[in-house]
């Protein structure tokens, strides 16, 4: 059995499979719409599980009459976006590949979390899926360390891929006891705009790890704009002026001053425009509009 | 020959062909074609993202926009359903130096004709939304100041008028509340 939904999960199901490891079904969340007339669209496991011929189910029920028959039936999660109920669980063991060192980030966006707490290292658990969200014994972690300039959507790359790894190696080798998690939790609730929206009279190395996360945004010139993104800028010591505003350095550079340090900008994407270079938007906000989008 | 157009010659607050109700495009021709093509070009040079017909004197019911370099021209348009609520600083090409924070609803659906007579439903969001609910008024006769809420409506009059009068260039930003 393998549940799974996005392309983070992708990875795992290709590596099970590789493994010469028997996948019965695939459990996967419905179809989801993207943008507003498209038509409702499979998701990255499905489609990765009709390639390999399949069967594919919405629904975690089907489990159940799927494993019949089956000798030491074992199902493997990795991002499903549910809760599997207990019921199911309670004749399916499962394990679940989560992409933190646990118990730090349990919960729906552990490696955006990692990132907006500037943690340094991060890894991805196998552990046993448990009632409690997180909670359970785990088999095997990899650890690795988080680049400095990093997205979120690069580490999540980094860590299904290794992750993958680790998961096919533990479900071929066989699962002894886990270890019970160690430590404090730590819970990585899902990221929201709110997260996100930057404050340039904080710190510098806030707002560029809100830019790594993705979806960051600001006001500039008026306008609502996600900064895609940004770099650091190596201040000589002098605040580069009042935070929040935005100058051209002698290097070209669309820099913007922090209440600590600097940020230059390096993609933006005004509101209901394309993401366009920081050096094209400079010219363009400087240059046409006085402070918005005007109508006509 | 088409007459040369500038951005000056956008009509501004106070001219009645704004207060007027177009009237609907029943033909079109090479003039209407031509009418399109001198819009786009004044839009351009203001520059705005969007322009109604009777932003350049001319009371038919047609708008030209463009977002995301995506030219369209839309023939009398209708708003067929909205919901939702959004805020937007909203500014007007003729109501120039004015920037007010409108609350319009979010989403529409609108209806209406491409320039190859095809009927067209567009469902729009956010900023094209906010396009569509603002060209619409201009072709209806409605503008900005009839969108504010009472207090926004009489600093916006009273400040747009110290402006026009040569008070200012600096240009006004007007809150919700």
């Amino acid at each position: 059995m393998f549940l799974g939904t996005p392309e983070a999960a992708v990875p795992s199901l290709l590596a099970v499979h590789a493994a010469g490891l028997p996948v019965r079904l695939v459990v996967t969340r419905g179809d989801a719409r993207r943008g507003r007339r498209e038509e409702p669209s499979p998701s990255p496991v499905k489609r990765a599980a009709i390639a390999l011929g399949i069967p594919v189910s919405h629904d975690v029920g089907d489990v159940v009459a799927a494993v019949a028959g089956v000798h030491d039936p074992l199902g493997v999660v990795v991002a499903y976006g549910r809760i599997v109920p207990s019921a199911v669980l309670d004749l399916v063991p499962m394990v679940n590949l989560h992409f933190s060192l646990l118990p730090r980030w349990r919960g729906a966006a552990p490696v955006e979390r990692a990132i907006l707490a500037g943690d340094r290292e991060t890894g991805a658990c196998v552990m046993e899926l448990v009632a409690e969200l997180d909670a359970g014994p785990v088999h095997s972690c990899i650890r690795t360390s988080i680049g400095g300039e990093e997205s979120a959507a690069e580490l999540r790359t980094r860590l299904a891929e290794s992750g993958a790894t680790e998961l096919a190696h533990c479900c071929a080798a066989g699962f002894g006891e886990g270890r019970p998690q160690d430590g404090v939790p730590t819970y990585a609730a899902k990221v929201g705009p709110s997260d996100v929206a930057i404050d340039w009279s904080g710190a510098a190395s806030t707002v560029l790890r809100q830019v790594r996360v993705g979806g960051a945004h600001t006001s500039l010139r008026g306008v609502r704009t996600r900064i895609v993104r940004a770099r650091p800028v190596q201040t000589s010591g002098d605040p580069a002026g009042e935070s929040g505003i935005v100058t051209r350095d002698h290097d070209g550079a669309v820099v913007v001053a922090c209440g600590v340090g600097s940020v230059a900008l390096v993609e933006v994407q005004p509101e209901g425009r394309r993401v366009v270079d920081a050096g094209a938007w400079w010219n363009g906000a400087s240059s046409s509009h006085l402070g918005t989008v005007r109508f006509g | 020959m088409a007459r040369r157009i500038s951005a000056t010659d956008i009509r501004v607050y106070g001219d009645p062909v704004l207060r007027a109700e177009a009237s609907r495009i029943t033909d079109i021709d090479d003039s209407l074609i031509g009418l399109a093509e001198r819009m786009f070009e004044v839009m351009y040079r203001a520059p705005g993202i969007g322009l109604a017909g009777p932003q350049i004197g001319v009371e038919k019911q047609i708008f030209v926009y463009d977002l995301d370099d995506d030219p369209q021209v839309i023939l009398n348009p209708v708003i067929v359903e909205s919901s939702g609520e959004w805020v937007y600083d909203e500014g007007c090409l003729s109501i120039p130096g004015l920037f007010v924070e409108v609350l319009r609803p979010k989403q529409i659906l609108v209806r209406g004709w491409t320039l190859a007579g095809e009927e067209v439903e567009v469902e729009a969001d956010e900023l094209l939304a906010r396009l569509f609910q603002h060209e619409v008024d201009h072709l209806n006769g409605v503008l900005m100041f009839d969108r504010m809420t009472p207090d926004q409506r009489e600093s916006a009059l009273s400040e747009y008028q110290r402006r026009a009068d040569g008070a200012s260039v600096e240009p006004i930003h007007i809150k919700l509340a």
